[in-house]
């Protein structure tokens, strides 16, 4: 990929999270916000991507990226984590591979099928195990922080 | 203090059932529930949240117990909206202010207007055009993917799709969304299908739902997150069933 490749990627990023926010209506400083964290994710992803050769993993930790921003960011503005992170993975969502999945099997190619299938899942588990791990880390923070203002 | 719990609840289960139609976690739902109700004294608040119903029932100091349950409805997820009621919710648990301010106030919140027509297709332009670029597609790809949103909002603000099966009408757009792309790059509009008809799968696939499902599920709360993963994969199924009828129709116009 070249760089002039990356720039476009990433406006388009921004762009696809921006819209994405728009639809849940988020409003202001927020959607700027928003749709930055989408941005920043698609960001680290390619950092990563040339870092880490795991598929899986690459996503895993950019999904751990992203959802640490979004809690950063909620407790910063003093909204709902869930606010910011669904825009901020949105790039992360398979979408391409399922489609070539899906034009593989309709078209009889099984072997391509099975290829991108095994990408839309690996990357899906990946995506939700990053969120899951930053979201169980901010949980256990708060309640360690809830424990000691007792 | 003399409150009447029955009206507490009432007032506190509004908020609550507002707060996951707009999109919240069900764990925030029943912490915000729990965390309200315990700041008016209630001696033990037994909250149990699920996807579609919401069952409350307070333990008062005198031993009298006050139960409410309500059958939840899917809404339109709305941040603005939820952002209000968290605030608000921690206003409550931070002042104890009486029921009928509490009433008022969430009906200033209700009042607020919902996403309106202009900003669900100027989304769902932005966002389905946006990724067919970012899938590869280019200037024309983009707009065709654009005008396909512009289906796909007005089918799916349609009011006849409260009466029809929701994985079906899902399905349905999905179909008529891939079989309009597929009729549009014929037309000239637009090179490469792939691109615009990710960017339209992007903007349908439920990707709120699963994130809410994940952290459910991360949450403990099991039942919640496994309803709503379930449902929203068969919804992702459905939709790519939808496309792969469309291209397999019409395989040769698409440029196999």
């Amino acid at each position: 990929m070249t760089l002039r490749d990356a720039v476009l990627q990433l406006a388009a990023a921004l762009v696809g999270s921006v819209g994405f926010s728009i639809l849940f209506h988020i409003r202001g400083v927020k959607l700027a916000v928003a749709g930055l964290g989408g941005l920043l994710t698609w960001g680290s992803y390619l950092l990563l991507r040339e870092a880490v050769p795991s598929l899986l993993a690459a996503n895993l930790l950019a999904a751990c990226l992203a959802s640490a921003y979004a809690e950063v960011m909620a407790r910063v503005l003093r909204a709902p984590a869930t606010v910011f992170v669904t825009p901020a993975v949105i790039s992360l969502v398979p979408g391409g591979a399922l489609y070539n999945a899906m034009y593989c099997a309709v078209t009889g190619d099984a072997a391509g099928a099975s290829a991108y299938g095994y990408e839309t899942w690996n990357v899906a588990v990946g995506v939700a195990a990053g969120i899951a791990v930053t979201t169980s880390v901010c949980t256990f923070l708060t309640t360690l922080r809830r424990r000691a203002g007792r | 203090m003399d409150i009447c719990y029955r009206a507490l609840l009432h007032a506190v289960l509004d908020i609550a059932e507002a707060m996951q139609n707009s999109g919240a976690e069900v764990s925030r739902v029943e912490d915000s529930i729990n965390r309200m109700c315990a700041a008016y004294g209630a001696r033990r608040v037994n909250s149990f949240t699920i996807t579609g119903n919401m069952v409350v029932t307070l333990e008062l100091a005198d031993g009298e117990t006050v139960t409410e349950t309500r059958r939840l409805h899917p809404g339109t997820p709305d941040f603005t909206r939820l952002d209000r009621l968290n605030a608000l919710s921690r206003r409550i648990c931070a002042g104890t202010p009486p029921v009928e301010e509490i009433r008022r106030s969430y009906a200033d919140i209700a009042a607020q207007p919902p996403p309106g027509r202009a900003g669900t297709y100027l989304g769902g332009v932005l966002t389905a055009a946006g990724f067919a670029v970012f899938f590869g597609g280019g200037g024309w790809d983009a707009a065709a993917a654009g005008l396909l949103a512009l289906l796909i909002e007005t089918l799916m603000l349609l009011p006849i799709r409260r009466q029809l099966n929701p994985l079906f009408y899902l399905t349905a757009v999905a179909f008529l969304t891939g079989v309009s792309g597929i009729v549009l790059v014929r037309l000239g509009l637009g090179r490469r299908l792939d691109a615009i008809l990710i960017g339209c799968i992007m903007l349908t696939i439920p990707g709120l739902a699963i994130t809410n499902a994940v952290r459910d599920l991360l949450s403990g709360d099991t039942f919640s997150g496994l309803s709503r993963l379930c449902e929203s994969l068969l919804q992702a199924a459905g939709i790519a069933c939808g496309f792969c009828l469309a291209i397999y129709l019409l395989r040769r116009g698409a440029g196999a």
